[in-house]
């Protein structure tokens, strides 16, 4: 059945086509690499001072004693997780449409994680004793508290790591071993150590495919759990606005929401500089914008769920919270989140704008901004009016918080720059699977 | 790997459906232990010719086992180490299943993961520092492979079976 979006070439066009990825890059790689190491600098230099001049430089201060950063690692790891879910999720349910994304998605999601895993570091008054938070035997006889959800979270973000890496390893094993049978030079060397010897016998595929598999059933439920353990830090405490039993399934559409809103930001430049029209085409793009105005519409009903129950519950702490949030003096923030998340995405309803690329780059990085300021009202807001009026305290930015931030960005994109004209960003294998060959009949 | 003084005869094949049919081919001649196939892609209806009536791949069985591992041992440490330093938290009991079902969740999928990349790393028998013989670059381009070992009278005889059934390529090495 040739289904619309099939793409009709042989094998050897697929090897050549995504092989050519790897050729010496061109000024616009060399353009933005370099830029990302500047935002890699500036976060370095932030970092640096902070930890010299104490957690103090950092714009938290009682009682927002969670800020910026906490709002990075939660962004970060929403990020990472629609590249699982296009990885192991859709593979489970054979979504053709994932094949040419997948791989980008995959170390999308490598680098988000490893971005990720920084902030809660970052945040440490003394971040060389964070390796505190693991259960080794130490002098002391102290154990850590299974009981708390930042630990948790420790055993979820180093699982998901982990499986990630693993995951992403063995698909890529026989493209590079693809890639290896074309290279010369020192990436013949660099390919033939990181290929392992694959060769592609009947014997190797067998146990490959088993363990892909297994790989997909594994990551499928991991996914799912390491976002709920995320929402858990919130959750499991009693601060208004956090105390939701909705937060696991919130911030798990969420997390697809602006995973896949990152997956058409760096697909869009990276199609048109690798002349990659031929695979990822405008149906692909169309299917991701479906699942974004789903999970829109999720997020969308957990906004609005959660004014509901504050109103419902009758406690005055949660109805002051959610006043606070649209009418309070951060309400620029809340408003943000409405129109980047809600209303924005509605163009989605139009296949003139769906098929427009131009605005869906455009909305793919409104999104990522609205789900930052997301994460950044759930943290913000609810830390800064809780229950007393004593109590409460506003948060002031400072330059390191933004500098760590925006140092981020450039850390994850630096990675991803390496990574694509290393390794193939597009799956061989996978999209020989999907091909249909010249003169095929069915 | 083959054995020593056997020869390898390796068909190359353009398209998958007279790779399987040399398969099968083989296979009804007599060559099933000594054959293998090299492919750009993971072909099931080639695995079937290939491993019709055998078992399943064993990878399941070392995931299993790694996922009750990772279980059972995060149970039994979160429990030990709650008791070996008791930390009271909100009057909860030393030993808390529902707080531990999270790690143990997680360390579920953490060694059933590894394990299962081990197992397959193992099965599949990579890393190999040796190519084996009769491989060709072309096979992880598109092309697919046949390749069967076989005594010299043999080989001579299976090589122009394998060009009647299409092979492009034939060639027959000597292994010393």
């Amino acid at each position: 059945m040739p289904a619309y979006g099939a793409i009709t070439v042989d094998y050897k066009t697929v090897n050549d086509d995504i092989l050519a990825t790897l050729e010496p890059p061109k000024i616009g790689w060399y353009l933005g690499f370099a830029l990302a190491l500047c935002l890699v600098a500036i976060g370095a230099y932030s970092w640096i001072y902070q930890v010299m001049n104490g957690l103090g430089v950092a714009g938290i201060s009682h009682p927002v004693m969670w800020g910026v950063y906490i709002t990075d690692f939660v962004f970060w790891v929403g990020i990472a997780h629609s590249g699982t879910l296009i990885s192991a999720v859709l593979y489970l349910f054979r979504a053709k449409w994932r094949v040419p994304i997948y791989r980008i998605a995959e170390a999308m999601t490598v680098f988000a994680v490893m971005t990720a895993g920084l902030f809660p570091i970052i945040h440490l008054g003394r971040p060389w004793n964070f390796y505190w938070l693991l259960p080794y035997p130490n002098q002391r006889y102290l154990w850590v508290n299974f009981k708390s959800p930042l630990l948790w979270d420790v055993f979820a973000v180093s699982t998901y790591l982990t499986i990630s890496v693993l995951f992403f390893i063995t698909g890529l094993i026989p493209d590079i071993a693809a890639a290896r049978d074309k290279a010369t030079g020192p990436r013949k060397l660099l390919y033939s150590i990181t290929s392992l010897g694959w060769r592609g016998t009947g014997r190797q595929w067998r146990h490959y495919v088993a363990a892909y598999g297994f790989f997909a059933a594994l990551a499928t439920p991991l996914v799912l759990s390491v976002h709920s353990v995320v929402s858990w830090d919130f959750a499991m405490s009693n601060v208004p606005g956090w105390h939701t039993t909705i937060f696991p399934p919130y911030f798990v559409a969420g997390a697809i929401f602006s995973g896949l809103a990152m997956v058409i930001t760096i697909t869009i430049p990276m199609r048109k500089a690798f002349k990659l029209e031929k695979y990822l085409t405008l149906w692909h793009y169309e299917k991701m914008c479906q699942l974004i105005l789903f999970t829109s519409g999720i997020v969308t009903y957990a906004y609005s769920i959660e004014f509901f129950i504050a109103w419902y519950s009758n406690n005055i702490f949660e109805r002051y919270q959610f006043w606070f949030r649209p009418f309070g003096y951060m309400k620029f923030a809340f408003w943000m989140m409405v129109f980047c998340n809600c209303i924005a995405p509605l163009t989605l309803w139009w296949k003139k704008w769906r098929t427009n690329l131009t605005w869906l780059f455009i909305l793919s990085i409104i999104i990522n901004i609205g789900m930052w300021f997301e994460r950044f009202n759930i943290i913000l807001q609810s830390l800064t009016v809780e229950y007393i009026p004593y109590a409460w305290g506003p948060y002031t930015l400072s330059w390191i918080d933004l500098g760590i931030t925006v140092g981020s960005f450039g850390w994850f994109f630096m990675w991803l720059l390496m990574f694509i004209k290393i390794f193939p960003s597009v799956s061989l294998t996978e999209v020989k699977e999907v091909v249909e060959l010249p003169g095929a009949a069915h | 790997m083959a054995a020593k003084n056997e020869y390898v005869v390796t068909g190359e094949f353009g398209n998958v459906k007279d790779a399987i049919a040399a398969v099968r081919a083989m296979r009804a001649a007599g060559h099933e232990d000594r054959l293998e196939v090299f492919s750009p892609i993971p072909e099931h209806h080639l695995e079937e010719a290939l491993y019709e009536g055998r078992k399943r791949s064993p990878v399941r069985r070392f995931v299993l086992l790694g996922g009750l591992t990772g279980c059972l041992g995060a149970f039994l440490f979160t429990s030990w180490m709650s008791v070996d330093y008791p930390l009271r938290v909100s009057a909860k009991p030393l030993i808390s299943i529902p707080a531990f079902v999270v790690i143990a969740f997680e360390c579920t999928i953490l060694l059933g993961g590894i394990s299962n990349l081990l197992s397959m790393f193992h099965f599949s028998r990579v890393p190999s520092l040796f190519r084996p013989v009769g491989y060709r670059p072309v096979f992880s381009e598109g092309h697919f492979g046949v390749s069967v070992r076989a005594s010299k009278e043999q080989g001579e005889e299976i090589g122009s079976r394998l060009s009647e059934l299409g092979a492009e390529g034939v060639e027959v090495k000597y292994v010393r």
